[in-house]
């Protein structure tokens, strides 16, 4: 008997017992819902005071630990459970947080972090130089459970210390309770950026349990003991996770009772905000139906500039696409503004270079490769594909100017901008075959470099103060640039450090190394009762202990 | 006689269920990318990724990993969730129970809806009734799970506001033990209503067929002969014999309302194992999507093999035929 056969042989009266004990199940729990039901019930839907309910589109893992945590859900939770020495300010500059101030050596190898006194963990215990040195230390060890940080790599004594041959890492130093110190090989100006990523985690919690076994410990990284202005009160996995506040938060007394996450669906989120279910919500489209929706139910929208991009990556190694004059072309060719307008409503900004275009860093004298038909057909005329074929695509030599467009399913905007790229560069002769595939799959191309790609659509988060000089990706390699960003993230000073950024990254303008193409808007539909809201850029929880939901 | 028509069954479910394993196995580790593609900095040089996949055997021959797997799954052992950081076991069980109510629901609903349209409609052919539960469930079975789900968010939950849209219970607060039943039912029944008009329409379908062809049977014409009231003869005899496709329907039904609620669940966020196989899709987590599906596989041969095992009960021809 085949495995189909079987599979599809469920003739007879099968498992009695099976729907009875589902309906013994049911009676138990539930009885019969609708005559349970209580009609009219409004009053059921109004919040109890102080508290707030904000939608993640995914359950968070529980891996609530600052350094080993990977996804956005459970980062959501532990950026209002801990706090890290630095933050984010509103002009994407760095504010001292768990630090009262910080400052650099004069070779600009060691940075020095003066810790606030009086913070204590969520469990009483003091705060102290001690748990920060034991939280960036556990990072460098030999059974570190994860991928090491750059960060961390950059540490004086790292090696020595990683390979079990020193006991301590020397280029972390605790100078006295709340004075700590690290030092570099060479300065190291990501530093910040990483702090500002990475909280401090409690010593006197984790040095129980060996840095090797920090992934599995369940019940610690479930149950995160932070100094945050929340605490986490119960984790229900796939469903919720209620903190409650920290009433002794160094910051002040949050405002809130308590703060849920609540997993929710994209799709239903807006009718859960209609509903009173929900109290924020990230937007998922800019849908002018959708806000005038929001807006006629009196539901606030704050709306400001996103954080992460979407490009199109090129493969320099391709024997076509190493020719600048074919990759400027394509950048001429796309018509970003039009990706823009059509796709999210004209709520994105355009860039380009991999820097963030409000960080100060961004040059304003790029060239913007505005969408002109001209310039990129003379482009491609002038490598030589002039000749055409009935069907209007470029042929050189017998050989169509065609290349494969790498899809990762995932994000709606991403996948639909395809299709406008794809007629975008039609109207210059250049033939565009896409292939969708998930986006684990398409990022294992750019992973591995002896897989062949052409082009490949790509999103990824900025980081404030970290300029990544690595082009493995785009396997090519240039050596003005990679000089120009090596200088730049080893200058700590800022001015001279941006002036470096400005020129690599109008080296990188030149290069067309990359097809940049639009930063999305992100936008909050808010409950009206809640006060005090204020995300910005990189912190949307950055004042959350300031967060109000009251009944007016 | 019948402990060897079941040993039987058994020795043939048994290879089946290792060709199971090796299908899973084989459709899993045959996918591209990796499962750690998400928990590494995605721009970390190639070296450190090389590190960390040497680390957890994922360079094993693909043997190696097959063996190590099925050895530990024949000790109990479905593997850890990477995502969940916890025992697959653990994880499956803990979503369970919500499938199963809501599935124990849906059924009572479809049930509900389905035995009155059904023998209405076979008693007057041709008529209003009929038209209308046979319109009912082409309709049922061709709106798709998600559609039908939030038309019933806009109605119940955003105009009418009667019941809460998604989730299993009201967040921030607190319920006493029957307010908290209360609560999981108000969440419940949309849900419900969405799997259980859907399954209510197959129902009706089989049953409504089988109704007809009983009613035309000389048993029934015996029985009216012999005096017996209608209601009797439907309610008692008719529907007795009809019903015996939809215990067939139901045994079909039961692994389909184990995996099959992905739809429903996923939009109403019912924290049940249809959501948990799609995230553990998106996230990747290997371990436990190989655990639901050979729990699927299980349920379903287990099913088989009692539903083979109650036939051979009660009809002795099955046991000589075979």
């Amino acid at each position: 008997m085949t495995l189909f056969s079987l599979l599809v042989s469920g003739r007879y009266s099968l498992m009695k017992n099976i729907s009875a004990l589902m309906l013994a199940c049911f009676v138990l729990s539930g009885c019969d819902p609708q005559a349970e039901t209580p009609a009219g019930s409004d009053s059921a839907q109004k919040n109890s005071a102080g508290t707030l309910r904000y939608a993640l589109w995914s359950s968070p893992s529980g891996n609530f630990h600052p350094e080993l945590y990977f996804t956005d859900y459970d980062r959501a939770v532990i950026f209002v459970t801990f706090d890290r020495l630095v933050m984010l300010d509103d002009k994407q500059g760095f504010k001292p947080s768990l630090a009262t101030r910080y400052d650099y050596s004069t070779d600009g190898k060691t940075l020095t972090f003066h810790l606030h006194p009086n913070i204590k963990w969520h469990d009483g215990q003091p705060f102290t130089a001690e748990d920060v040195a034991f939280t960036y230390q556990a990072t460098a060890s030999g059974q570190w459970p994860a991928d090491t940080p750059e960060f961390t790599r950059e540490l004086q004594g790292f090696k020595a210390y990683h390979n079990g041959s020193a006991d301590h890492l020397s280029g972390i130093r605790v100078i006295d309770a709340h004075t700590v110190s690290f030092s570099f090989n060479q300065p190291y100006a990501a530093a910040l950026s990483y702090f500002a990523d990475r909280p401090v985690l409690a010593k006197h919690i984790w040095e129980k349990v060996p840095v090797a076994q920090w992934n599995q410990a369940t019940a610690l990284l479930n149950n995160p003991v932070g100094t945050g202005p929340f605490k986490v009160k119960k984790f229900v996995p796939d469903q919720y996770v209620e903190l409650t506040r920290n009433e002794d938060y160094f910051k002040g007394k949050p405002a809130l009772e308590s703060l849920i996450f609540k997993v929710a669906n994209r799709d239903t989120a807006q009718s859960e905000l209609l509903n009173g279910e929900l109290d924020v919500a990230e937007l998922s489209s800019f849908n002018p139906a959708d806000l005038a929706l929001y807006k006629k139910a009196g539901v606030n929208l704050v709306i400001q500039n996103g954080v992460s991009g979407q490009y199109l990556t090129i493969n320099h190694r391709d024997p076509l696409l190493a020719d600048v004059r074919l990759r400027e072309a394509l950048l001429y060719g796309i018509d970003r503004q039009g990706i823009i307008n059509n796709l999210l409503y004209g709520n994105g900004q355009i860039f380009n270079a991999k820097i963030h275009p409000q960080d100060p860093a961004y040059p304003d004298d790029l060239n913007p490769f505005p969408h002109s038909v001209e310039k990129a057909n003379a482009l491609l005329d002038a490598a030589g594909w002039r000749a055409r074929a009935s069907d209007g695509i470029r042929i050189k030599a017998g050989k169509r100017l065609a290349f494969t467009l790498q899809v990762p399913t995932g994000n709606r905007t991403r996948e639909q901008s395809a299709s406008i790229i794809q007629q975008n560069l039609k109207a210059i002769g250049v033939e565009i075959t896409i292939n969708v595939g998930d986006f684990n799959s398409t990022l294992a191309i750019l992973q591995n470099p002896k897989t062949p790609f052409q082009l490949l659509l790509m999103g990824g988060m900025f980081r404030p103060g970290q300029y990544s000089n690595n082009y493995w990706w785009e396997r090519f390699s240039d050596a003005q640039l990679t000089q120009l960003g090596d200088k730049a993230n080893s200058t700590v000073d800022n001015e001279p450090r941006i002036v470096l950024l400005k020129q690599w990254a109008k080296r990188q303008n030149e290069l067309a190394m990359i097809g940049w193409l639009y930063i999305p808007n992100v936008g909050y539909a808010v409950n009206p009762q809640v006060t005090g809201y204020h995300p910005y850029p990189y912190e949307a929880f950055g004042n959350v202990y300031q967060w109000a939901n009251q009944p007016q | 006689m019948l402990s060897t028509y079941f040993l039987r069954r058994l020795l043939i479910a048994l290879p089946v269920m290792l060709g199971i394993s090796v299908l899973v196995f084989a459709l899993i580790n045959l996918q591209p990318g990796d499962p750690y593609a998400l928990m590494i900095d995605p721009s970390a040089p190639p070296a450190v990724k090389e590190a960390l996949l040497q680390q957890v055997g994922y360079y094993d021959p693909w043997y190696v990993k097959y063996l190590k797997w099925l050895w530990r799954m024949a000790h109990g052992d479905f593997g850890y969730s990477l995502h969940y950081r916890d025992q697959v076991s653990t994880v499956i069980a803990s979503r369970i129970g919500n499938t199963l109510l809501l599935a124990g629901a849906a059924l009572l609903i479809a049930l509900l809806i389905a035995l009155p349209a059904a023998v209405f409609s076979a008693l007057k052919r041709q008529s209003a009734i009929d038209y209308l539960a046979t319109g009912f469930s082409v309709v049922c079975i061709s709106v798709p799970a998600f559609f039908m789900g939030l038309l019933l968010i806009k109605v119940f939950a955003v105009d009418l506001r009667w019941l809460p849209v998604s989730g299993k219970v009201t967040l921030g607060k607190s319920f006493t033990q029957t307010g908290y039943l209360i609560d999981v039912a108000r969440h419940l029944l949309l849900p419900a209503l969405v799997l259980g008009l859907m399954n209510s329409a197959i129902f009706i379908k089989y049953l409504r067929t089988s109704m007809v062809s009983i009613l035309e049977q000389d048993f029934i014409r015996a029985l009216r002969a012999r005096g017996l009231e209608t209601s009797s003869i439907i309610w008692r005899h008719a529907l007795k014999n009809a019903a015996r496709p939809i215990i067939t329907i139901l045994s079909l039904e039961i692994p389909v309302l184990f995996s099959g609620a992905l739809m429903t669940e996923t939009v109403f966020s019912w924290p049940g194992i249809g959501r948990l196989n799609y995230e553990a899709v998106l996230n990747r987590d290997y371990s436990l999507l190989m655990g639901i599906i050979m729990l699927l596989a299980l349920i379903t041969l287990a099913a088989n093999l009692i539903a083979d095992l109650l036939y051979a009960l009660i009809d002795p021809r099955v046991r000589i035929g075979s």
